[in-house]
């Protein structure tokens, strides 16, 4: 039988038309495709920069491993599966496989991640010295191209096969962490490129070019050193990577349409609410609490935004970490700046992100005082955590032990002032935002609350640094104990102005709750 | 064995499992051409397992399943042809709009694009849904969606249809549309399948019905002979037993004493403790040391109290 390259081309259309309705899937197209053009850009350049390069072969042999690597994970961190043409809905439809397959892969060549690898494979045609090495090489770049698309499939339908949509959402969960930490990695590069020398690069590549992925590369190597009937032989080795992967593709496509089987396996219950927490906390608080809790470790969702903040610090610190070996130990004074900011990321959007989970919340009947308290007491710890780590390892970096106590105590402060600033969008600008803002049809597609986060975040920013000038000028031109003592003056004042701040949006929740859930449930 | 002529669905020893939990277990299911099938059966019963494997949705573990006189599987392409589904979750595009879906569904089904329209516009009217046809799916309600989906399996005119839950979040007045289009399909000559909670739909449009429980078809056959007289959901509740019949009480609600005021923190009765071992030994609390054993009980009666003294 052979492929209705009609239904195969109406798949493919249908997965550009889902993406162009999706605004979450165009925006992560049009930002990848940028990523996409500027990584291959830069992959070009480098393609062409080895030309005469000693040790061309192996870099070729190595990077194009690497590209298959990427390509085999990349689908499972990037998209934790295949998320656009779900196979579960074409399962209803009679699709021949032939056609369904062809479909797919269409789809999956019609595409910016196709042409760039393509781009970047072709681009080492130029490295032949002779038009049969020419030649080799571009069968080998289009040879690797389809690879890499079979491959990027595999790995999709192996999410879909052997794991469960949590796990896909906290694949996806990853890929925000990742881009996040993107920053951070860019930086590094310069470091990790000096890693990257002749001995090491062919002592990669002894064991890459037996290893099938690195045969397609391979290939191109030696064709690129001029051995062309080993790169021949490479070649027609690396012909069979595709096609194992094909018939695997195959294998786990007729598995997913068939569907598999439930998860059953009982777990033991576990106490909803702790001892430690049951002693200390009011019976609501405590339950408002827990369940927070279990939604933060449960949801992706919900410690993505929390988990986020980690590269956001690292990204400010790492890059500079060997310049701070040599530095000023008066910058652990700093790192309130940091607790400031966590706690505002954390507390902005307490809510959740639709109309349910805040009816969740609201529809019990549960005081909002309770609600808000309990949910913060889940999230400011976390923040509390990262932060303090990170400032004692600053403390060392910089021998600057003798600021830690107050830095400390600065911390906490702001992790109070953020709280502070974090709850005015929870309550004021609900996440996401409806289309329509005050009669204002925004089509912001939640890009307006963003806004109102970064706002809250410098206001949090400006608030703790105020509350932390007198303790800080006092450890830098009297003491640092001096300074310490000052600060624990001022924490009950931010603690008050927390309380207070509570206080108030708890009741302004509660009179909001009917306002609220009809703009969050607008959406759905 | 294998009816075609007369027989639309013909399952024979289906099994389904779950890990260790048995879905399906073996059921023998067989459903007349022509006919209003129901299939009822509390929450958990097997139903949308049961139609899943019917529709080649999901690969059974044993048994054969025949459809419009084609094995399901192990390739069910050609039985999916010539059947209309609505599945449990549905499974729609939630990005296309309701036009934009119908007419992929349309090109997947080898439809030509004239009919495509044509149908899609029929459809679209048909269930209320013309005005909201270039709207997304996303932004539809539950009963729209439902509406969408059956839109989806009516599409190619199938000769089955097999649908989940058909009428779940469904307003009155679009439940009687779908009834009459589903009236359509009978006076056509094909069989409609629905699995459903409620009795009284199944009850007005069935006319042959089979009662699921515990993954077994424990009632099957034309709904006069299923009810003999009764009413189905009396059937229902005596058919899948009493713990299902006869719902638990919940003195609570009726101002009575709660189960914490009753048995402590705990909330249940505290279980029987091992008793008290003065009153089974008596005030030394020990068991009375055994006596040597009787010699008679051993030995029988003594020498010359034999058999023939007896």
């Amino acid at each position: 039988m052979t492929v209705d390259w009609s239904v195969a081309r109406s798949l493919a259309g249908l997965k550009f038309r889902l993406i162009r309705h999706s605004p979450q899937a165009l925006i992560g197209m049009i930002l990848g495709s940028a990523l996409g053009g500027l990584l291959g850009f830069g992959a070009i350049s480098g393609v062409l920069a080895l030309r005469g390069y000693e040790g061309r072969g192996a870099a070729l042999a190595v990077a194009g491993a690497a590209g298959l690597i990427i390509w085999l994970i990349g689908p499972i961190v990037l998209g934790g599966g295949e998320l656009i043409l779900d196979l579960k809905v074409l399962a209803l439809y009679p699709f021949d496989l032939r056609t369904l397959l062809g479909g797919l892969l269409l789809a999956a060549f019609v595409g910016v991640p196709f042409a760039v690898t393509c781009a970047v494979a072709l681009s080492t045609v130029t490295h032949g010295q002779d038009p049969v090495a020419a030649a080799v090489l571009a069968w080998a770049a289009l040879q690797f191209a389809v690879t890499a698309v079979v491959a990027g499939r595999v790995s999709v339908g192996l999410v879909g096969l052997l794991t469960t949509s949590r796990f896909r959402s906290i694949a996806g969960a990853i890929t925000v962490l990742f881009a996040i930490s993107f920053g951070v990695i860019a930086q590094a590069a310069p470091f990790a490129a000096r890693l990257f020398t002749i001995e090491r690069l062919e002592s990669a590549r002894s064991v890459v070019r037996w290893l099938p992925i690195g045969w397609t590369p391979e290939a191109a190597a030696q064709a690129s050193l001029g051995h062309h009937v080993t790169a021949v032989g490479f070649a027609l080795l690396g012909l069979t990577v595709p096609a194992g992967l094909l018939a695997v593709w195959r294998w786990i496509v007729i598995r997913l349409l068939a569907g598999r089987g439930a998860q059953t396996k009982p777990r033991p219950a576990k106490p909803l609410v702790g001892p430690m927490a049951d002693r200390f906390l009011s019976p609501t608080t405590a339950a408002a609490w827990a369940k927070s809790v279990r939604a933060i470790r449960r949801d992706p969702r919900e410690w993505t935004e929390i988990a986020a903040f980690l590269p956001l610090v690292l990204a400010f610190t790492l890059p500079n970490l060997i310049e701070l070996q040599n530095g000023d130990p008066r910058l652990v004074l700093a790192s309130f700046v940091a607790a400031a900011s966590g706690a505002t990321m954390v507390s902005t959007n307490l809510f959740g992100a639709d109309g349910p989970r805040f009816t969740a919340d609201a529809i019990p009947g549960t005081d909002m005082w309770s609600v808000l308290v309990g949910k913060l007491l889940a999230r400011l710890p976390l923040v509390g955590a990262v932060v303090i780590v990170g400032t004692t390892a600053l403390a060392w970096l910089l021998d600057g032990w003798r600021y830690l106590p107050v830095s400390l105590v600065l911390q906490v402060q702001s992790l109070l002032i953020g709280a502070i600033a974090g709850l005015f969008v929870t309550i004021r600008a609900p996440v996401p935002l409806p289309d329509k803002v005050g009669g204002l049809n925004t089509n912001s597609a939640g890009c307006i609350t963003p806004m109102f986060q970064v706002g809250a975040l410098v206001v949090a920013d400006v608030m703790s640094m105020v509350a932390a000038a007198p303790a800080v000028v006092l450890a830098l031109f009297l003491s640092p104990w001096l300074a310490t003592l000052a600060a624990v003056i001022t924490l009950p004042l931010c603690w008050l102005g927390l309380r207070a701040r509570l206080r108030y949006e708890a009741d302004r929740t509660q009179l909001r709750i009917p306002e609220l859930v009809t703009a969050l449930t607008a959406r759905q | 064995m294998w009816d075609p002529a007369r027989f639309a669905i013909q399952a024979i020893g289906l099994t389904k499992r779950f890990g260790q939990h048995i879905a399906v277990d073996a059921i023998t299911l067989e459903v007349p051409r022509g006919s209003f099938f129901g299939l009822l059966g509390p929450n958990g019963a097997g139903k949308s397992t049961t139609l899943a494997m019917t529709t080649g949705l999901l690969r059974p573990d044993g048994g054969n399943i025949v459809v419009n006189g084609l094995p399901v599987w192990p390739d069910p392409t050609a039985v999916k042809a010539g059947i209309g589904v609505v599945p449990e979750n549905l499974l729609l595009f939630e990005r296309l709009s309701a036009t934009e879906f119908l007419t992929y569904v349309g090109r997947f089904r080898h439809l030509d694009p004239d009919q495509i329209e044509i149908r899609t516009e029929d459809l679209l009217r048909a269930l209320d849904l013309e005005s909201a046809g270039n709207k997304l799916i996303a932004d539809y309600s539950q009963g729209m969606r439902k509406k969408i989906s059956l839109a989806a399996a009516l599409l190619h005119g199938p000769n089955l249809l097999i649908l989940d839950e058909p009428f779940e979040s469904v307003d009155p007045v679009s439940q009687r549309s779908i009834r009459y289009i589903l009236d359509q399909v009978i006076a056509a000559g094909g069989t409609v399948v629905f699995s459903s909670h409620v009795m009284a739909t199944v009850e007005e449009l069935c006319d042959w019905v089979a009662i699921m429980h515990l993954g077994r078809v424990v009632r099957s056959g034309l709904m006069a002979e299923v009810t003999v007289g009764e009413r189905l959901d009396d059937v229902f509740a005596q058919v899948v037993g009493s713990d299902v019949a006869r719902p638990p009480t919940l003195d609570w609600l009726s101002g009575q004493a709660d189960r914490t005021e009753r048995y402590g923190p705990t909330g249940r009765p505290e279980p029987p403790g091992p008793p008290d071992r003065t009153e089974r030994y008596g005030p030394t609390g020990r068991p009375e040391p055994p006596g040597p054993p009787d010699r008679t009980e051993r030995f029988g009666p003594p020498r010359g109290q034999g058999k023939s003294g007896q």
